[in-house]
């Protein structure tokens, strides 16, 4: 991993198109702003990770079939 | 053409019913081709089967069938994801995590699964900033006076306040 230092108000950039800077510093809280194409998605990591987990269990076979839930389910309405 | 599934055996899917995630859902970049397959009895789920990775299957519902107030906004950048021209082409289905029991069972709310129909492309899409999680509950606000469902309430109620 290539490490840099910045200051506030300072950026680096990645590539022709990519631009991050250090907006804020606030305690353990940094803000960064970023420019980079549209073509990239940008996401908080730990919101991605949660939904790429959350995937990974929904992807498990589970003990309730899809029938009985479907039929409790209906009961419910 | 025909796959092999763990789940339904050996499948045969026509062209138009193979639905294509160029990116895979979110962890699984290698299963791009899937096709929704209805069992027996299971309406409003589905199973999202995937036709490159026979064992895996997500079960998917319609989230307006979870939370009739669904809603998400959806930018041109997101359209161009899945070749839509607008959002009267998109479909939308929220991935289920089954569980022993239903009190269990949660909907990723904020991982939609978002259809082109025409095209039949999809994309899961993040939603960040969103009043929706990715492990919400699939029965809430549960009506008084079903035995089964006033055992589950206490539960859900717990599980809010923590």
């Amino acid at each position: 991993m290539l490490i840099l230092t910045r200051k506030l108000g300072e950026s680096i950039t990645i590539g022709d198109d990519i631009k991050i800077q250090v907006l804020e510093i606030k305690g353990k809280q940094v803000r960064l702003g970023i420019q980079a194409p549209k073509k990239y998605t940008i996401h908080r990591e730990e919101i991605y990770q949660r939904i790429q987990d959350e995937n990974k269990l929904a992807a498990q076979q589970s003990p309730l079939s899809l029938k009985s839930i479907s039929e409790i389910w209906k009961k419910r309405k | 053409m025909k796959f092999e599934t763990s789940r339904f055996g050996q499948i045969d899917v026509k062209a138009e019913d193979i639905l294509i995630f160029p990116e895979g859902p979110l962890g699984f970049p290698d299963c791009t081709r899937f096709t929704l397959v209805d069992e027996e009895r299971a309406a409003p789920f589905r199973m999202l089967q995937s036709l490159d990775n026979p064992n895996l299957a997500f079960v998917v519902v319609d989230p307006l069938v979870v939370r009739n107030d669904y809603h998400f906004n959806v930018t041109k950048e997101d359209l161009r994801l899945v070749k839509a021209d607008g959002i009267e082409d998109l479909m939308v289905y929220a991935i289920v995590t089954m569980a022993a029991e239903l009190a269990d069972v949660t909907v990723n709310l904020q991982g939609p699964l978002v259809l082109n129909k025409r095209h039949r492309i999809g994309h899961q899409f993040v939603l960040i900033d969103s009043e929706y999680t990715t492990r919400e509950p699939l029965v809430q606000n549960l009506d008084a006076g079903m035995g089964q469902q006033e055992e589950i309430a206490p539960e859900e109620a717990q599980k809010k306040a923590v």
